[in-house]
């Protein structure tokens, strides 16, 4: 599991796609973060919650480590690299197990960067001014703990997804239209449902949700719940179909 | 095993080199063997440039390096002389024989007879899944053959004049003939009665074989 550990990261790092990706991250974390601080007002920038919603920028992590995940295994289709990691590997659910950790952590690193650079931005803008953060405040820290765990699940989730719809631009626009469209839909329609829906789970584990949100436990089961539920139907339906 | 099905499956971005680094990760071998295979399938200068940089020649080069990366008992090669010129194909050739000098087993299939007659030691002719014949080499040229393979402008006179003189002959193409006699035999008529040879040797080619197996022989080849 190691060598295929490795293997995994080694495709990571032998394209450009997570350098794209990180500096997606830094363009869109920091247009938000302008965004934020320009518009809000001194006094809620001071209190906890003022400073959460700032930090909230770095959400968007999540968003690129469930793409990242998605084109981790849809794109060894596109380029019809999966034969000769097939080949290399012949028991495929054990590839699906190497992805699924492998993209947790790209996903837990894309959080990190995320993270480093909405404080690196926040933080002078703040002092400039004259705004003093609430930094060691609980909330704040479970925020970051939220954010970091949500990150490293969506990679995993993107990786479960691929794994049952492997075209690449057929996942990607479904996950898409999943998250903006159904998600809202469901919402209105169902709101109790719509409290278990992916989204509504990883705001529950990263706090950003309503009162009526799920906690963060349960954010962080019923999304581990999806990732297993996806890998398992994939690795027996999916995966298994010949390949080129 | 090791297997070069298509010189495809590859990521455009990335380098040769890495591609085998992550299979030699996947499959545990050992790290050394990345660059002792780039410098046999003589990739050592591109190993690190991207692969949307190489002819298909050298994709095909790099699928071999994949394939001999875990160092197999037996090999299974889909076309392997595709997209390599006439050096690579020479080269490859030499390379094949080096490995089946040190025991391993090597299976070629291929359509490109000539190219396969000059490097394999056992044939295998199959057609729409039935085995039509199994045998080494040299033992199915010459048994297929019949007698002797000649190829001249004027075959139909040459098969009469053989009937005449008691040698039996078919016309196998409109200028080449099977003839069951010695190669001695049919040049002294040839000869006696000034008819021109182009060709006339004791054993079929490969795709005579081919041909004649698979009932292909009087029509074009498709």
């Amino acid at each position: 599991m190691t060598g295929l550990l490795g293997s995994e990261w080694l495709k990571i790092r032998t394209t450009r796609t997570l350098v794209w990706y990180l500096l997606g991250i830094v363009v869109v974390v920091g247009v938000t973060i302008a965004g934020q601080v320009t518009s809000a007002p001194d006094n809620v920038l001071a209190d906890v919650e003022g400073f959460v919603d700032v930090l909230e920028a770095a959400t968007w992590a999540s968003l690129f480590a469930l793409l990242f995940g998605l084109i981790g295994v849809t794109g060894e289709y596109r380029h019809e690299t999966i034969t000769q990691t097939f080949l290399a590997v012949p028991v495929r659910e054990r590839v699906v197990a190497a992805k699924l950790l492998t993209y947790a952590g790209a996903g837990l690193l894309l959080g990190v960067v995320a993270l480093l650079i909405t404080v690196a931005m926040a933080l002078p803008w703040l002092a400039a001014k004259g705004v003093d953060p609430p930094l060691g405040e609980r909330s704040v820290a479970l925020f970051i703990v939220g954010l970091l765990g949500t990150t490293a699940l969506w990679g995993a989730l993107g990786v479960a997804f691929a794994t049952v719809v492997p075209n690449q631009v057929a996942a990607i626009v479904s996950a898409f239209v999943w998250l903006l469209i159904l998600e809202t839909v469901l919402a209105g329609l169902a709101p109790d449902v719509a409290r278990y829906s992916p989204r509504s789970a990883a705001g529950a584990l990263m706090r950003v949700e309503g009162e009526e949100a799920l906690s963060m436990w349960e954010g962080a089961a019923v999304t581990l719940f999806y990732i297993a539920g996806l890998a398992v139907l994939g690795s027996q339906l999916v995966i298994r179909r010949d390949v080129t | 095993m090791g297997a070069v099905l298509e010189a495809t499956g590859y990521h455009p971005t990335r380098s040769g080199r890495n591609h085998l680094r992550i299979l030699a990760a996947a499959t545990g071998a050992p790290r050394e063997r990345v660059d002792e295979m780039l410098a046999l399938v003589r990739l050592e200068q591109w190993g690190r440039r991207k692969v949307k940089t190489y002819s298909l020649g050298m994709r095909q080069r790099l699928s071999l390096a994949c394939a001999l990366l875990g160092d197999p008992e037996v090999l299974v090669l889909d076309e392997p002389a595709n997209g390599l010129d006439p050096e690579g194909i020479r080269w490859l050739r030499d390379l094949l024989r080096s490995l089946s000098a040190k025991g391993r087993t090597i299976l070629i299939s291929s359509h490109v007879l000539a190219e396969i007659a000059q490097t394999v030691d056992d044939v295998a002719i199959i057609q729409n899944g039935r085995l039509l014949a199994h045998a080494p080499l040299a033992e199915l040229t010459t048994q297929a053959a019949g007698g002797v393979r000649v190829r001249t402008p004027t075959a139909e006179r040459l098969r009469d004049l053989l009937a005449a003189a008691g040698v039996g002959a078919t016309l196998v193409a409109p200028d080449r003939l099977a003839v069951e006699g010695t190669p001695e035999r049919v040049g002294e008529i040839a000869a006696a009665n000034g008819v021109v040879l182009h060709e006339l040797r004791a054993e079929a080619s490969l795709e005579e074989v081919f041909l004649e197996l698979t009932g292909a022989g009087e029509e074009a080849p498709p």
